[in-house]
C-alpha cells in the first residue's frame, strides 16, 4: 500500500505569537506584527523596523543552560518550535524507534549574530587593527588573537546547530538531512522529509526551518541591495501585491512540524492536520538577488508539485504566495501562478502572510506551509494586509485585508530565495 | 558517472592532478595568500594559477561569487566539458544540483568590520563615506554556504531540483550520494554533485584551535603523514570536484563517456574523534563500521569485491587509527589484502571538496588500474597495520572503490563506486 506523510503537529515561533493559538489569532484577524525593533536601535543601525519574536526567553522553554551558551538566538527559536510541534503531535518519544524518526532542517548557514560570533572573535580582532597599514593585519591576529579565543567558538558557529540540539533532545538516530539555502530551507526540508516517509525509510520526522534576519549586517546589506521598504510606518510598510509595495520587511522565527505516516499516527490517534501531498524544487538559474521576470524557477516548481501531487491546478483551494512585496518579485510571482494555473488563477485566493509576519528567511517556507494546515484545518483564508490600491500588472484574488471563511480541501505554498532556488508544497486535508 | 571536473593544489585539470597523485608530488606549501609568519600554522595546498577573470558567465556575477564559488562554477565548467553534454538538447530542469559547502565564509577583515562596527557604535551601518571601515553591502550574500550552488545554477543554467549540504568534511561526499538517490528516485535525468572549499583564514585558525592542523615549519611537502606512526594532523587545502551523475539509458541515448558506476551510498552518524574519550572512540568505530557495510549492502556485493580504499587518512593520531579498527572490523581477514591510501598526504584536505575529489581520485583508479600512493609513509605505526601504498603507486586491476569521509563530529559517508562494464 502507498506510504502517505501527514502533519500531526505544529509550533510556530513568529512575530505573531509563540504557539499556534496566538499566531492564528493575530493571522485571521489581519494584524501585523512589524515594530520597531528597540535591539536594534541600540546599535546605531539606521533601518529598525522588523518582525521580532516578542517576549520571548530561551531559558522559560530551553533547561538546559549550557545548551543555551553555547547556541545562538536562531537556534533557541528552532529549539523551541520543534517542543511546540512534538508537544502538539502528543508523540511520546520513548514508544518511537529511533532509527525511523527523521530530523530535517533547513537552515539560512547562520553562524554569525551580530557579527562573526560576537564577542567570542569581537576583542581578538579589535586588537588586530594595524595603525601603520591602515588595515586589518594576519600577523598581527597570529601574534594577538588566535591565543585568546574562545576554544569552543566554532561549535557556536556550526550551521547545523538547531538540527544537533533537536536530534540530542528527541533521541532521534534516523534519516536526517541540514540543509541550508537562503529562504527555501524551510520547505525543502519539509518536503524532503515527506518523501523520506513515502519512501520508506522514516516513520516520523521533525522538520522545519529557522532563523533571524534582524542582524545590523544583514539589514545594511538588504537595505544597499534596495529590497527592504523605505516606509517608516510599521504595520504598513509591507505591502505584498499593492501598487505602493517598495520592499521587504525583514523579520526572525521559526516553524517545525512532526510529519508521520498515515497508519503510524493513526495507530496512536494522532490529530492529523493535513496530508503532505506534492512537492518540487527548482532553481530559476538567473540573478543572486534579482528574480527572474517571468518566474520560470517558480512555475518549474509548481508543475512539479503539481504532478507530484497528482492532481491540477483546478483543485488547488488556496495558495499561500511567497508575496515578498518587492515590485519585481510579486509581479514575476503573479506571472507564474497564471502560466500554470491558466484560467483557474483568477478562481484561486493567494494571499502573503509576509504582509503581517514579514520574511522570515530560511523560517518562512516551513511557516507558510503551517499556516495553510492551519487554514485547512480551520475552513478560513488569513488576509493580504496593507492591500489598498491594485497593481494591474498583478492582477489575482489576493484576499485584501479580510479573512475569508470558505470550505478549503488543497492548499498550496510558494517559496522562493535568493540566488533563485524555488519551493512548492501541496497539502490536502485527509478524509 | 559521465563527466568529471577537478581542481585542486595539483592543478586545474584532471589530467594533471591524476598525474601528479600517480607520481607522489605534493601539492603542499608555505602559505603564500596571506603573511601567516606569527601563526604557528605555516603550510597548506593552495590552488595556483587560478585566474577567475576567465570563468565562464557574466563579468559582473563573477565578482558577487567568493572564492569558494569561482572554484566551483571552474569545476562545474570542466565537468559539463569532460561530459561531453549537448546543453542545447537538454532542458535545464532535468539538471539537478547537489552541493557540499563548508560553512559561512567570511573573511578575518571582513570579520573585523562587523565587528567593529557592531561594537564600536561610533559608525552607523549605512554611512557609506565613511569607507573603507564601512562593510561591502553584498557581503552577507557571498559569505552564506548556499552561495555557491546558486552560482553554478545560474551560470550554467541548471533549473531542476537542488539541495546544499553544510557538514564541514563529509557535506560533499553527501551531495554525491544524495545525487546519487535522487536519480534513482527519478527526480532528475543528472545531477551535477560535488563540493567546494578555499582556504580561508578564519577556517585555517579555527580548525588549527581544534587540534586538527599539522605546524610543521619547515618541509612542508612531507608534513602530511596519513598513517605513519609520526603523523601530526594534516594540512588545509582548497579545490572544488564535480561529478556529473547521470541515469544510465539517458547516457547511453547519447553515447556518453560512461567513467564508473555509482553502486551504494551510506552515511551514519556516531561517536567523534575529536578529543580523547574512549566510549566515544568506540562508538565513532562502530559508525564507520556500519556505515561502510549500510554501503556495502545497499550495492549489493561482498566486501571481499572491493579492490581499492581511497580513505579519509586525515593523519591526525586519533582519526587514523580509529579508521584502522573500523576497516578491520568490516573486512576481517580480507582488510590486510585490501589496498588503502590517503591522498590527503599529496592534496592536502579539500574539506567539502574531499568527497567528490576523492570519487574523482577513485574513478581514475578504475580507469587507468593504478592505485595512487600515500606518500611520506616512512614509520609504521603498529596500530596502523593494513597496505597503505606507502610512498608509490601501484598497478592493479581495480573493479570496485571504496571511498570513505569521516566528519569531525562523528558524521561518516561511505561512497562505492564500479567499472562500468
Amino acid at each position: 500500500m502507498k506510504r502517505r506523510a501527514v502533519i500531526t503537529g505544529i509550533g510556530l515561533v513568529t512575530p505573531l505569537g509563540i504557539g499556534k493559538e496566538e499566531n492564528w489569532q493575530q493571522l485571521i484577524a489581519g494584524r501585523s506584527g512589524i515594530e520597531k525593533v528597540e535591539r536594534l536601535i541600540a546599535r546605531g543601525v539606521s533601518t529598525v523596523i522588523g518582525g521580532e519574536v516578542k517576549n520571548f526567553k530561551a531559558s522559560d522553554f530551553i533547561k538546559d543552560r549550557k545548551t543555551i551558551k553555547l547556541s545562538l538566538h536562531n537556534v533557541h527559536l528552532a529549539i523551541v518550535a520543534a517542543q511546540l510541534a512534538v508537544k502538539d503531535a502528543g508523540v511520546q518519544v520513548e514508544k518511537v524507534n529511533p532509527a525511523m524518526f527523521g530530523c530535517f532542517i533547513g537552515s539560512g548557514g547562520g553562524g554569525y549574530e551580530d557579527g562573526p560570533g560576537v564577542p567570542d572573535l569581537a576583542e581578538p580582532l579589535l586588537k588586530s587593527w594595524s595603525e601603520e597599514k591602515g588595515k586589518f593585519d594576519p600577523v598581527k591576529f597570529g601574534t594577538n588573537g588566535i591565543a585568546g579565543i574562545y576554544p569552543l567558538f566554532l561549535l557556536k558557529t556550526l550551521p547545523n546547530n538547531a538540527f544537533y540540539y533537536i536530534s540530542l533532545a528527541y533521541n532521534i538516530q534516523g534519516e536526517n538531512d541540514n540543509i541550508i539555502a537562503s529562504f527555501t530551507g524551510g520547505s525543502q526540508a519539509i518536503g524532503d522529509a515527506a518523501r523520506a516517509i513515502r519512501r520508506g525509510t522514516t516513520d516520523i520526522a521533525i522538520a522545519g526551518g529557522y532563523d533571524s534576519l534582524l542582524l545590523p549586517a544583514t539589514l545594511f546589506s538588504f537595505d544597499t541591495l534596495k529590497l527592504l521598504t523605505q516606509n517608516p510606518k510599521p504595520r504598513e510598510a509591507c505591502r505584498p501585491f499593492d501598487v505602493q509595495r517598495d520592499g521587504m520587511v525583514l523579520s526572525e522565527g521559526a516553524g517545525m512540524v512532526v510529519i508521520e505516516e498515515l497508519s503510524h499516527a493513526q495507530k496512536r490517534g494522532a490529530p492529523i492536520y493535513a496530508e503532505i501531498l506534492g512537492y518540487g524544487n527548482s532553481s530559476s538559474a538567473h540573478h543572486l538577488y534579482h528574480p527572474c521576470p517571468v518566474g520560470s524557477g517558480i512555475s518549474i516548481a509548481l508543475k512539479k508539485s503539481l504532478r507530484d501531487a497528482e492532481i491540477e491546478a483546478s483543485a488547488i483551494d488556496y495558495i499561500n504566495a511567497d508575496g515578498i512585496a518587492t515590485v519585481a518579485s510579486d509581479r514575476a510571482e503573479t506571472r507564474a501562478i497564471k502560466e500554470v494555473c491558466g484560467t483557474h488563477a483568477h478562481r484561486i485566493p493567494v494571499s502573503s502572510t509576509k504582509s503581517m509576519m514579514g520574511h522570515l528567511g530560511t523560517a518562512a517556507g516551513a511557516v507558510e506551509l503551517i499556516i495553510c494546515a492551519l487554514a485547512l484545518q480551520e475552513n478560513m483564508i488569513p488576509p493580504t494586509i496593507n492591500y489598498e490600491t491594485p497593481d494591474p500588472e498583478c492582477g489575482l484574488d489576493y484576499v485584501p485585508n479580510q479573512a475569508r471563511a470558505t470550505q478549503l480541501q488543497t492548499t498550496l505554498s510558494i517559496n522562493q530565495g535568493l540566488g533563485g532556488q524555488c519551493t512548492c508544497l501541496v497539502i490536502k486535508k485527509v478524509s | 558517472m559521465t563527466g568529471l571536473g577537478l581542481i585542486s593544489p595539483l592543478g586545474l585539470t584532471l589530467e594533471d592532478n591524476w598525474n601528479s597523485l600517480i607520481k607522489g608530488t605534493s601539492g603542499i606549501n608555505f602559505i603564500s595568500s596571506f603573511d601567516c609568519s606569527s601563526w604557528k600554522v605555516k603550510i597548506a595546498g593552495e590552488v595556483k594559477n587560478f585566474d577567475a577573470r576567465f570563468l565562464p558567465g557574466k563579468k559582473k556575477s563573477i565578482k558577487l561569487m567568493n572564492r569558494d564559488s569561482q572554484l566551483a562554477v571552474a569545476a562545474t565548467h570542466l565537468a559539463l566539458e569532460n561530459s561531453r553534454l549537448n546543453r542545447e538538447e537538454i532542458d535545464p530542469a532535468a539538471i539537478g544540483i547537489a552541493f557540499g559547502a563548508l560553512g559561512v565564509q567570511y573573511t578575518l577583515e571582513e570579520a573585523y568590520t562587523v565587528t567593529y562596527n557592531a561594537l564600536g557604535k561610533q559608525l552607523t551601518w549605512l554611512d557609506r563615506s565613511r569607507e573603507p571601515k564601512c562593510l561591502n553591502p553584498i557581503w552577507p550574500l557571498t559569505i552564506l554556504p548556499n552561495m555557491s550552488l546558486c552560482h553554478v545554477a545560474i551560470t550554467h543554467d541548471i533549473q531542476g531540483p537542488n539541495i546544499a549540504f553544510c557538514s564541514l568534511t563529509t557535506s560533499g561526499a553527501q551531495a554525491v550520494g544524495e545525487a546519487f538517490k535522487y536519480i534513482q528516485y527519478g527526480e532528475a535525468d543528472i545531477f551535477l554533485a560535488g563540493g567546494c572549499s578555499s582556504l580561508n583564514p578564519s577556517y585555517l585558525f579555527s580548525l588549527f584551535s581544534s587540534g586538527l592542523l599539522s605546524v610543521e615549519q619547515h618541509n612542508p611537502r612531507t608534513a602530511c603523514r596519513p598513517f605513519d606512526e609520526e603523523r601530526n594532523g594534516f594540512a588545509m587545502g582548497e579545490g572544488a570536484a564535480v561529478v556529473i551523475l547521470e541515469e544510465l539509458t539517458h547516457a547511453q541515448k547519447r553515447n556518453a563517456p560512461t567513467y564508473a558506476e555509482v553502486i551504494g551510498y551510506g552515511a551514519t552518524m556516531q561517536g567523534r574523534t575529536l578529543l580523547y574519550e574512549k566510549e566515544l572512540l568506540e562508538a565513532r568505530v562502530e559508525g564507520i563500521a556500519a556505515c561502510v557495510e549500510e554501503a556495502i549492502a545497499h550495492a549489493k556485493i561482498d566486501p571481499q569485491d572491493i579492490d581499492y580504499l581511497n580513505a579519509e587518512g586525515n593523519a591526525t593520531p586519533l582519526s587514523d587509527w580509529v579508521e584502522t579498527e573500523a576497516i578491520k572490523k568490516v573486512f576481517g581477514r580480507y582488510a590486510s589484502q585490501l589496498s588503502i591510501s590517503s591522498t590527503k598526504a599529496t592534496m592536502g584536505h579539500l574539506l567539502s571538496a574531499s568527497g567528490p575529489a576523492e570519487v574523482i581520485i577513485g574513478t581514475l583508479a578504475i580507469r587507468d588500474g593504478i592505485i595512487p600512493p600515500t606518500i611520506n609513509y616512512q614509520h609504521p605505526d603498529p596500530y596502523c597495520d593494513l597496505d597503505y601504498t606507502p610512498n608509490y603507486s601501484k598497478e592493479k586491476e581495480v573493479e570496485v572503490v571504496l571511498s570513505l569521509s569521516l566528519g569531525l563530529n562523528g558524521e561518516n559517508v561511505a561512497l562505492l563506486i564500479r567499472k562500468f562494464s
